[in-house]
């Protein structure tokens, strides 16, 4: 299957020991002065090209509200923060956040617990199935989310579970288990089979071989198969808003609902709030960049 | 390992996705030939659904700007994606942060991301963009005109997802041997030639693999339609997803023909990714 062979030529190429980002950090001697450091000014404007919707909207937060929405643009202003206050004290935002957290957090629990072992016995089985179930898995990255998501509406009324903090969990576990798994399986591969093997002729069993040995090794294959579970409930919508109403409510859910109030009063502080969420997730991929690059290019399969 | 302990350590996972993932599946397929309304049983009606997705307008306005937009989406994340990465690749300094920085629009949520960008069109937030454009006399409603959402949404998901094709490219560049390229410039090849010749060719299968990931993402384009452009049915900017949530759970509750809409799409993947699963296959059999 495509995804798996080319994601792990891309590891392979990268398995000396080091994971993508130590590899990207380090510098390939630049072949001549002169365009290098063309195509370094070049990088300075995408990059704030890219970052310009964030600063954007930073800007319409901190305006005083009478020159936020001018056309054209008040550059001269003295910022103030009372969109943020308002954000936190006249909205809902406090509550949805508190709820999106737990949620992100119980999922990255329960797939991490469902998955690891999971993922350690795909790397290490030798039998035909393992790979075919892999693959089988990934055909899933590929199925729209409403395949599966609206026999989850249905079933969810049904079961009394609609618009609950339990019914979000469930479905991010499921919806983000075959990238848990390609993305885990790929970092324990890495691990040398004579860990294991010798920690059992030691008399461990699997399983304490697995949790003694194995475990404390995957540090950093476990912290980015962590993190890409714990930001899908900040970043999945199309699910939560299937699943939940009121109660359950989650961040991505809640910016559209207030985006779609269209009233000007509630944009600023969607301003605040979208910056609210950029800014932290901004600085976290620039410093824990080389977990989100080990696990976009190893699992390469984020849906 | 063995099979015992296979299956004891993967069980969970295993039954997970088959009671979350290979159920739900099941339902639909069958939800797909059904009439089904919220809360009841389906009622079976053999091909009705498809039959009535087949000859509407609304259904095949809404399959067309998907496909169109996937495909012009995917050439032109593919193109931009690999200029950024030379540029990256070339890059003196700062190379790391760099990539940071472009990585972050593409784990920001994509609802925020949509809405942010959407600002910089929009004359009620100064519309910057739109500033720009009046010093070379160009006026465009963005929020109005079919052809201009259109564009509008294609521009978010560029920038939403250019990155990624950054980052694989760039990893490709990374991992190339200098020899091939010490070779061609000895045999006086210039910089469109190694490119051509040389640098393409070795990062196929990387661009093959952009390009499925891409043609996947797109076909399911959700968010940011709904974000930027929320009466999209009445804007020409609906897409399939959109389409399923209109009739599915927002306009009606027409949870069968809402599958059927489904069961299309997953066909409409296959279909469209069927080139790049061939030579993928070639490649595999090493023959090229």
């Amino acid at each position: 299957m495509t995804a798996v062979d080319v994601s792990r030529g891309l590891l392979g190429r990268r398995r000396a020991r080091k994971d993508a980002a130590a590899a990207a950090q380090q510098a390939q001697g630049p072949a001549k002065g002169g365009t290098s450091w063309v195509a370094f000014w070049a990088m300075v404007v995408i990059a704030l090209l890219m970052m310009a919707p964030f600063i954007w909207a930073g800007l319409t937060a901190v305006k005083p509200f009478s020159d936020a929405f001018q056309n054209p643009p008040v550059w001269s202003f003295t910022p103030q923060f009372s969109a943020f206050t308002e954000l936190w004290k006249g909205t809902t935002f406090a509550k949805v956040l508190g709820n999106t957290t737990i949620v992100a957090i119980a999922s990255v629990i329960v797939s991490l617990l469902i998955g690891a072992p999971a993922a350690y016995a795909f790397a290490r089985y030798a039998g035909r199935i393992g790979p075919i179930l892999l693959v089988l898995a990934l055909v899933f990255r590929a199925l729209p989310r409403f395949a599966v998501v609206l026999p989850f509406y249905e079933a969810s009324r049904a079961l009394g579970i609609y618009d609950t903090n339990v019914a979000l969990v469930i479905a991010f576990v499921a919806v983000n288990m075959p990238f848990m798994l390609l993305l885990l399986t790929g970092f324990f591969r890495e691990l040398p089979v004579e860990l294991d093997e010798s920690a059992m002729i030691d008399g461990c069993t699997r399983l304490q071989a697995f949790r003694k040995v194995i475990v404390p090794l995957s540090g950093p294959g476990l912290i980015t198969a962590g993190m890409f579970a714990f930001l899908l409930a900040f970043q999945e919508y199309l699910v939560a808003l299937t699943l939940t109403q009121n109660n359950a409510v989650t961040i991505p859910v809640f910016v559209a609902a207030q985006a779609g109030a269209d009233d000007i009063t509630t944009f600023q502080t969607l301003a605040a709030l979208s910056l609210a969420l950029a800014v932290p997730i901004v600085l976290i991929t620039i410093f824990a960049r080389k977990y989100f690059v080990a696990g976009l290019a190893g699992g390469a399969v984020k849906g | 390992m063995r099979t015992r302990t296979f299956f004891a350590l993967s069980g969970p996972a295993i039954a997970l996705m088959a009671a979350l993932l290979v159920i739900p599946l099941i339902a639909t397929i069958q939800w797909s030939f059904q009439n089904v309304p919220v809360g009841e049983a389906g009622v079976f009606n053999g091909l009705d659904n498809y039959r009535e997705l087949l000859t509407s307008p609304r259904f095949r306005d809404a399959a067309v700007f998907t496909v169109g937009f996937a495909l012009v989406v995917t050439t032109l994340k593919v193109v931009l994606g690999y200029i950024v990465a030379l540029t990256l690749h070339k890059a003196r300094h700062g190379r790391a942060i760099f990539l940071g920085i472009l990585l972050a629009t593409y784990v920001v949520p994509t609802v925020v991301g949509a809405l942010d960008f959407s600002w910089l069109f929009n004359d009620i937030f100064g519309g910057p963009v739109n500033r720009f454009l009046d010093l070379f006399g160009v006026q465009i409603d963005w929020l109005v005109n079919e052809w201009p959402a259109r564009a509008l949404l294609a521009m978010h998901m560029l920038w939403h997802e250019i990155p990624f094709a950054v980052l694989i490219f760039y990893a490709g560049l990374q991992g190339m041997p200098d020899e091939p390229l010490e070779a061609a410039s000895l045999d006086g090849a210039n910089w469109f030639q190694k490119q051509r010749y040389v640098i393409i060719p070795a990062l196929g299968r990387l661009v093959t693999f952009v390009c499925v990931i891409s043609i996947m993402d797109a076909l399911k384009i959700f968010d940011s339609i709904r974000i930027i452009t929320p009466a999209a049915s009445q804007l020409g900017t609906e897409s399939l997803m959109t389409y399923v949530f209109q009739i599915a759970l927002n306009d009606s509750y027409r949870l069968g023909i809402g599958s059927a809409v489904n069961l299309l799409t997953i066909i409409l993947t296959l279909v469209l990714l069927i080139p790049f699963l061939r030579s993928t296959w070639r490649d595999a059999r090493g023959i090229s």
